[in-house]
């Protein structure tokens, strides 16, 4: 007998990271960046947390971000999506495929907290008394969820990031 | 933080729009990039993301992500008009409500 390493994220020494997720979870993950993107392509109210605006009182200046930025935010939100639908069943990531982990996750948590209209420092319900017919409490479990795999995520990432402070100047 | 007081006006009459040039105040003046407090964002994503895209040191990100988590807002960069509205936007790519400002 032989103890199974803890689920969640780590980074491992090749630089990579191990995913541990049971395969329920993933068969979850795996449904929603579809979702997200159908409702971001659509303008679904639930997505404006993905294009904030950049100017709030020079409605013209608001226009014309809006006009150069919106097309490429929405590429890059469907790239990193895209990534993670397509590497949610894998156990080991690259630093690239990590970072649309990190990105998707946050867009799809962005989307499900404002759907629920999340309030700061909402607690979770419990699962153990959680009904079927509870859509909002079923939806906070979700959320708990993605927040604590993405929380996975920023840890791993950032225990490589400790090391320096050279800034990413790639975009 | 869900609400921003604004002064936005309804309507502007289109013939006073200058294309290109945004707004008729003085060029000079730096802008600021300034990040809100949001109940979504994760204090730890935060930090990393001021980490990643400026170069902050560890400190200095987790100072800055405190400032937007008990103020509501912080600075967390300025410069040119070009040179804000490029932060801006990448930090919207990372999820985060942030906004330019002219002092």
């Amino acid at each position: 007998m032989s103890f199974a390493p803890p689920l969640g994220v780590r980074r491992r020494d090749d630089g990579r990271y191990s995913v541990r997720l049971p395969p329920h979870e993933r068969s979850v993950l795996v449904s929603l960046p579809s979702h997200v993107l159908a409702l971001a392509r659509a303008g679904d109210p639930s997505t404006v947390r993905l294009f904030p605006p950049a100017y709030l009182e020079d409605i013209d200046a608001e226009a014309e971000y809006v006009a150069l930025s919106r097309s490429e935010l929405m590429e890059g939100c469907a790239a990193s999506l895209e990534t993670f639908r397509k590497t949610v069943q894998s156990e080991v990531l690259n630093q690239e495929q990590a970072l649309a982990w990190m990105r998707a996750l946050n867009q799809i948590r962005l989307v499900i907290g404002t759907k629920l209209d999340i309030q700061e420092n909402e607690p979770y319900p419990d699962p153990a008394t959680v009904s079927a017919e509870d859509v909002r409490s079923q939806g906070m479990l979700l959320y708990g969820y993605l927040t604590w795999l993405q929380s996975e995520l920023i840890e791993a990432v950032s225990a490589e990031q400790a090391g320096g402070d050279s800034p990413d100047v790639a975009e | 933080m869900s609400t921003v007081a604004t002064t936005v006006p309804t309507a502007v009459p289109v013939e006073e729009e200058i294309p290109g040039t945004g707004s008729s105040i003085t060029t000079d003046r730096p802008w600021l990039v300034v990040v809100w407090n949001d109940p979504i964002n994760l204090m730890s994503y935060v930090t990393w993301v001021f980490q990643k895209l400026f170069g902050y040191s560890r400190a200095r990100a987790e100072k800055l992500m405190l400032d937007v988590h008990t103020k509501g807002r912080a600075v967390v960069s300025s410069g040119s008009r070009e040179r804000a509205e490029m932060d801006v936007f990448r930090l919207h790519e990372h999820g985060l409500w942030a906004t330019l400002e002219q002092v």
